[in-house]
């Protein structure tokens, strides 16, 4: 299943929500936690073992060591343990006691349209942990695990698909038919109006300046252009705006229809991404606004994408990247670059450090949308400063340095490249900072 | 004789054999069944199922992978129901009838014409032919248009364009003859199984052999060695088939193939259990289809039994309602495996029988009831 992808990015300076993905196991107290439930579940003692591997799953935690983003609470008694996981619109509430893990979302009333109770039914001869049920006028998803041979990977999956697929099962009701058959959504969080609007203009102006765009393009070759722009358009809405419900499903829908169907022409493709911007551009302030809400997450709907993977992406578009340069189609240049970035955020589960360096090169791209929301402003488009200059080069280097550096320790090769960036233009910026990326060595000793 | 008449006429005498490590067809003649030798995968002991015959276990009593022939002994082979040798030399562009079961798609029929009688293939000659046959078919017969057997469907050149391989009937006939003329001096019932020696050619009684070698040429015989060991299920698989056993059902009869497992329930019922390369376990039973009415009533009927299920769970695929056992083989315990494949023999008649009667679901016909 791949319908989420992306990140959830916040820096000191800027805590906005940026891409769905989470980081997961992104700091030594985690990875602590997980070893010792690994040796907790070794030595038979299931309370402690589950309840560092559910300590595992925490997102991050302040000085003191208390939770501080709450996507999972943890309540240890002498003989059990209860638990709840935030997972987008879903929350799993969970219970250890006497060898048994139950674990439990409450999805919707049960006075729902005969589809959904199919389409349950139907998922339910997909799942492998979990299955829905319905309980007191409610569904609900459940999992059952006998604890006898638990290991943190026996959670983890059965935990995982709970969570992602209640999620997903809300949000598809709240998209196909209502929210307000939604239950247990007292966790998800509302989103200040003023948010909601530079959204909305940012919404409008990004499909606008791609429309623009593509009319501008020659008539040879243009297919690709236009591929290449209105996906652009696509992975900057879903990891910048990171609308939900409806527009997040047609979104994925879409996006996986044009890299699945290989036997579609290019142009045909595009002509079912073009439909899809201008039902986008069509949606009234209050229609898309309805489909943004801040949410935690604790795990990624993507699996982990290695590097080599990563590295293989980088160079094939270089490549076209180089072919375009040669063709003198200099315009889709810089957006390419872009793409690069937001193909692989939507794409991938990323190590915390590449996540946090694509990030940047989003955030340079896309400066002006940064500066509005309040955010550092790392290159300065307008400005009448000589190339380099535009760049706020010091701190570019502090956030490279600041993404590689907790990691040095556990990947010794890993080196910030900080100090290897052409700022003479945009394009030689992207073009250094991707070669860069490609040789990032994350190999263990 | 029209391809339907042959058709008719020769459908009882198809069979269809099973292995752990996978199925093919093979056909009554000459008072056995016969079939490829790279069907019955050097294993002793076949289950074997035609349209008369529930899958029953069978002796192969001759192995030859020189030719590639086995023979199978089966009390049930009557005079009614057994095939003859074509008494004509087969020419190019004679009519080609083959009947299998490729892929497992049981009696499937194609025809085409023999594109060359005699097309030498290392030692041997084979009829070529380009009458459409698909793994499955192996083992199974290629017929004139009088019915007769001009040869067994043996093989095909992969990813050609119908390029199949027969192996031509004089073949079959001369060793049925001759194997039957060596079984005439089987030292006793129990060791009366013969190899033909992949180098020498001669006919061995398996029980003359010793430590694998032929005694005549000294030869090792790799089929001797997989006849003498036999199938033996480790890990997960071993577990699963314990538990099964522990049951009694017959596992050999049960087997699909290493990873895969059907139980028949009763005659309107029946397990269906998969081990998949995930390392996921699943055991359905399709209990019934969709009725046309009050279909919001059985889902919810479903939803909520699902509550109070433990082990099992009821799904839907295709119109199907499926009761269900799910689990990771890295979590498969012998009490667990036991516990719910019990639950679910037990308690897949009684819903059957309640989504039947009481929300008018419609019966599931198996295509091989």
């Amino acid at each position: 299943m791949n319908w989420f992808t992306k990140f959830f990015q916040s820096d000191e300076e800027c805590s906005y929500q940026f891409g769905r993905d989470i980081a997961v196991m992104n700091s030594a107290k985690n990875e602590v936690f997980y070893k010792t439930s690994e040796d907790a579940f070794y030595n038979k003692n299931m309370l402690d073992g589950c309840e560092n591997y559910l300590k595992s799953l925490i997102l991050s935690f302040d000085d003191d060591e208390s939770i501080e983003n709450k996507n999972i609470e943890i309540t240890r008694h002498q003989d059990s343990l209860e638990f709840t996981l935030i997972q987008g619109s879903a929350k799993v509430h969970g219970t250890l006691k006497e060898g048994v893990l139950k674990a439990y979302s409450i999805v919707a009333s049960s006075d729902i349209h005969v589809a959904i109770k199919r389409r349950m039914l139907e998922r339910n001869y997909q799942f492998t942990y979990a299955r829905f049920y319905s309980e007191n006028d409610k569904i609900l998803l459940k999992i059952h695990l006998d604890t006898s041979k638990l290991t943190p990977t026996k959670i983890f999956y059965p935990l995982r698909e709970i969570a992602l697929n209640s999620d997903h099962e809300k949000e598809f009701i709240a998209s196909e038919f209502s929210k307000e058959l939604l239950l247990d959504i007292d966790h998800i969080q509302t989103m200040n109006d003023e948010e909601k609007k530079l959204k909305y203009r940012y919404l409008q102006k990004w499909i606008q300046e791609t429309q623009s765009d593509i009319e501008m393009f020659p008539s040879d070759e243009n297919s690709s252009l236009v591929a290449f722009s209105y996906l652009a358009l696509l992975f900057k809405i879903d990891y910048l705006l990171v609308p939900r419900e409806k527009f997040a499903l047609d979104l994925v829908k879409n996006l996986t229809e044009y890299f699945g169907n290989e036997g579609d022409s290019i142009e045909s493709k595009n002509s079912k991404l073009e439909k899809l911007i201008i039902e986008i551009k069509e949606y009234s302030f209050e229609t898309f606004s309805g489909m943004l809400y801040p949410a935690t997450y604790t795990f990624s709907v993507m699996e982990k994408g290695s590097h080599s993977d990563i590295e293989l992406f980088i160079e094939e578009t270089l490549k076209k990247i180089r072919w375009f340069k040669s063709n003198r189609n200099e315009r889709i240049i810089v957006t390419l670059y872009l793409y690069m970035s937001l193909y692989l955020l939507y794409n991938f589960a990323l190590h915390p450090s590449m996540r946090g360096l694509l990030h940047i090169m989003v955030q340079v791209h896309m400066s002006e949308f940064f500066e509005e929301l309040g955010c550092s402003v790392l290159y300065h488009a307008s400005d009448d400063n000589s190339s380099e200059n535009k760049f706020s080069k010091r701190d570019i280097q502090d956030r490279i340095d600041n993404s590689i550096k907790p990691y040095e320790k556990k990947f010794p090769h890993l080196k910030s490249f900080s100090s290897e960036l052409n700022f003479n233009s945009l394009e030689s910026f992207s073009q250094s900072f991707f070669v860069q990326l490609k040789h990032l060595d994350y190999s263990e000793l | 004789m029209n391809t339907q008449n042959v058709l008719a006429q020769c459908l009882d005498a198809i069979f269809q054999i099973y292995t752990p490590f996978g199925s093919g067809s093979g056909f009554a003649i000459g008072g056995y069944i016969v079939t490829n030798s790279h069907v019955v995968s050097g294993m002793k002991n076949v289950v074997i199922s035609s349209s008369d015959n529930a899958r029953v276990e069978a002796k192969v009593v001759y192995d030859d992978p020189s030719y590639d022939m086995a023979f199978i002994e089966f009390d049930a082979v009557t005079d009614s129901k057994i095939l003859s040798f074509s008494q004509e030399s087969v020419k190019a562009g004679d009519s080609a009838i083959a009947i299998g079961h490729p892929y497992g798609l049981n009696y499937s029929s194609t025809e085409g014409i023999v594109s060359k009688a005699a097309r030498l293939q290392g030692e041997l000659e084979y009829i070529q032919i380009d009458t459409a046959i698909n793994p499955g078919n192996s083992g199974g017969p290629l017929l004139n248009i009088h019915g007769h057997v001009i040869g067994m469907n043996t093989f095909i050149i992969l990813n050609s364009n119908n390029l199949g391989f027969a192996l031509p009937y004089y073949y079959i006939e001369e060793t049925l003859e001759t194997f039957k003329a060596k079984h005439r001096h089987k030292h006793s019932d129990n060791e009366s199984a013969v190899i033909r020696c992949i180098s020498c050619k001669n006919m061995i009684f398996e029980s003359d052999i010793k430590k694998d070698y032929c005694p005549i040429c000294g030869v090792k015989l790799d089929i001797a060695k997989q006849r003498r060991e036999g199938y033996k299920p480790i890990g997960t698989v071993k577990l699963l088939e314990s538990i099964l056993e522990e049951m009694k059902i017959d596992v050999s009869l049960a087997r699909e193939s290493q990873n895969s497992w059907r139980i028949r329930v009763d005659e309107l019922s029946r397990i269906d259990m998969n081990y998949y390369d995930n390392g996921i376990i699943i055991a359905d039973a399709t209990l019934c289809r969709i009725p046309t009415k009050n279909i919001d009533t059985i889902y919810n009927y479903l939803l909520s039994e699902n509550e109070k299920l433990e082990y099992l769970q009821f799904s839907i695929n295709e119109n199907s309602i499926y009761l269900s056992y799910l689990i990771v083989d890295t979590s498969l315990t012998y009490d667990e495996g036991m516990e719910a494949l019990k639950r679910l023999f037990k308690k897949l008649k009684t819903y059957r029988e309640k989504l039947l009667s009481k929300f008018e679901a419609v019966p599931f016909v198996y295509e091989d009831n």
